[in-house]
């Protein structure tokens, strides 16, 4: 059998899969031409103009193959067993640079993901990692991962978030929020494994009570129950039951680099899974109309950041990756206005297993020490912005290390203090320096995201504020009060990267 | 080469104090400092009940709507 190899550009990569789709899928020239301009060129034109595309076929792909095997083959329909694979990348690659070591490294360099093209009309968009820098608009910040590919018989390394369309029969948006999801963690971190969709069905069988296939979606419960049965140690957060603290909570775990699935829905039926994976560069503007979220009764004001209303980065299985939206209006990319009508009503989040202090006693807490002991003299009416997130020790180390600006004794203090493998860190700040290029910081809280107990201060690790040095002396279980003087630092900005050019 | 031991926490901390020994206090020392650590034991065994009632309605307000998309 053939491999069918072209080089060619968005408008001449339409006939090549209409071929495709013709000759391997067998669809009549008319649907075939319907699901181009319906699918294929609506998917494509979120797209930068000038990139160049590969296209080979036929590709076997793994995810589509589990999906056919376990159901599509079973059907009188004829499905092809066999995928199209659209490579992509910056404009000036030739022929030729698939045949040298020179030319592999300029492939790399312009390389910026694939996507598949599967039999599964109508929704024929099937898996894909696509880098942020192929789409038009990607002025944002996001989570990413690395993924091995082989082009033309030389391997890449494809850098984004996998994504894929659902195809409504073996998978629905619930399946592939939880796919999407693996493929990330299971890439990016030994502790997991990706998965195919056969795999979700055989974990959710216990939870359910009728036949999975065709799928009927799941709630968002069962989710959850496949989240912690890949090893995670899930938590479920309601709008119902957390109220006006929901959208800090949900805004503290995309801070953290942790992509999140949201369960939507509206008065109409609609009820959607999407995953959360990053937001939008928080501007002055929003800074300033960051809602206070707490006073004290020396009417000092907490502005907590995490609820800035910036729009979110989403990957939606019904829309290209990357789509942009607000808290309170989530699917307004949806040309539909019902479904522009969602709103988020839970959303659970898949965090590592030994996290056993969750966002919403973490930020209890580090307000706690903030303000009850009295430690850090704050003086009475203060404005304090804090941003909370989760952040590994040991990027969140190297981050205090390389500060430029930290005084080198509390640098030291600090990296030479044994920490967790996940921390909870508030950076507290004002309006002005968190407005500053680069962002600024005065002051620091660092809390053990391994301890739940929390009385005696016990997941404290360091508190830096106003000239106080609040830390833990190891040898005799007690904290130092040090007075230390020091100069703004930088923010942290590991979590989330930004794609910008 | 002749080994050379970086200065750590304990080093570092034990030099503030010595430097000046006026800007560092040992917490925990005084009845008052008890007085702050029961009043946050206070507030985070409220936050505790609060999350633990939180948690227990979140999974019970998810209810069995499919997601279908």
């Amino acid at each position: 059998m053939e491999i069918n190899i072209y080089l060619t550009d968005k408008v001449g990569s339409s006939s090549v899969v209409l071929d495709y789709l013709k000759e391997e899928c067998h669809y009549t020239q008319k649907y075939s031409e319907y699901l181009i301009k319906n699918n294929y060129e609506e998917f494509i034109s979120t797209l930068r103009n000038e990139l160049v595309l590969v296209i080979e076929y036929p590709y076997v792909d793994k995810f589509y193959r589990d999906c056919y095997y376990n159901y599509y083959s079973s059907k009188l329909e004829h499905y092809s067993r066999f995928s199209l694979r659209v490579s992509i990348f910056e404009p000036g690659i030739e022929n030729e640079d698939f045949e040298n070591e020179v030319g592999k490294a300029k492939l790399q360099s312009k390389f910026l993901g694939y996507f598949l093209i599967r039999p599964t009309h109508p929704q024929i968009i099937g898996r894909n990692v696509i880098s942020p820098l192929a789409f038009i608009n990607n002025n944002f910040k996001s989570c990413f991962v690395r993924t091995d590919v082989t082009i033309n018989s030389i391997k890449l390394i494809a850098e984004g978030f996998p994504h894929s369309s659902q195809d409504t029969e073996t998978i629905t948006c619930a399946e592939t929020t939880i796919w999407s999801c693996m493929e990330y963690f299971g890439n990016k971190y030994s502790d997991y494994q990706p998965i195919k969709p056969s795999k979700i069905i055989e974990l959710l069988k216990n939870h359910s009570f009728e036949r999975q296939i065709p799928s009927k979606g799941l709630n968002v419960r069962q989710i959850s129950a496949a989240l912690k049965d890949l090893g995670f140690g899930s938590i479920i957060y309601s709008l119902h039951v957390y109220g006006a603290q929901f959208e800090s909570l949900l805004g503290c775990y995309v801070e953290s680099g942790i992509p999140i699935i949201l369960a939507m829905q509206n008065s109409k039926n609609i009820n959607h899974a999407i995953l959360s994976i990053g937001r939008e560069e928080i501007t002055s503007d929003l800074i300033d109309k960051c809602p206070v979220s707490m006073i004290t009764k020396d009417k000092t004001e907490i502005i907590d950041l995490n609820s800035a209303k910036c729009r979110f980065v989403f990957i939606d299985d019904n829309h290209p990756p990357y789509q942009l939206g607000l808290y309170d209006s989530p699917c307004d990319y949806y040309k539909n206005a019902d479904w522009q009508a969602c709103k988020i009503t839970h959303f659970i989040v898949p965090l590592y297993p030994k996290i056993y202090l969750e966002a919403f006693r973490a930020k209890s807490f580090i307000n706690s020490v903030l303000l009850d002991t009295g430690y850090f003299n704050i003086a009475p009416a203060s404005k304090i912005h804090i941003r909370y997130f989760l952040a590994s020790s040991r990027s969140y180390k190297e981050h205090i290390a390389l500060n430029p600006t930290l005084n080198a004794k509390i640098k030291k203090i600090i990296t030479s203090t044994s920490m967790p493998k996940f921390i909870w860190v508030a950076e507290l700040t004002t309006a002005d320096l968190v407005k500053g290029n680069p962002s600024m910081a005065n002051g620091l809280i660092i809390v053990d995201a391994t301890e739940a107990n929390t009385t005696f201060m016990n997941p404290l690790i360091i508190g830096l504020y106003n000239d106080v040095l609040l830390t833990f002396a190891p040898k005799i279980r007690d904290f130092d009060k040090i007075t230390l003087p020091y100069e703004p630092f930088h923010m942290y900005s590991g979590n989330l990267k930004s794609f910008s050019p | 080469m002749k080994k050379v031991k970086l200065a750590g926490y304990q080093e570092i901390i034990d030099n503030i104090k010595s430097e000046s020994p006026s800007t560092t206090h040992t917490v925990l020392d005084t009845e008052k400092d008890y007085k702050v650590m029961e009043q946050v034991n206070q507030t985070m065994e409220e936050v505790k009940r609060d999350f633990e009632l939180k948690n227990m309605s979140s999974q019970i307000s998810a209810g069995n709507v499919l997601l279908t998309g």
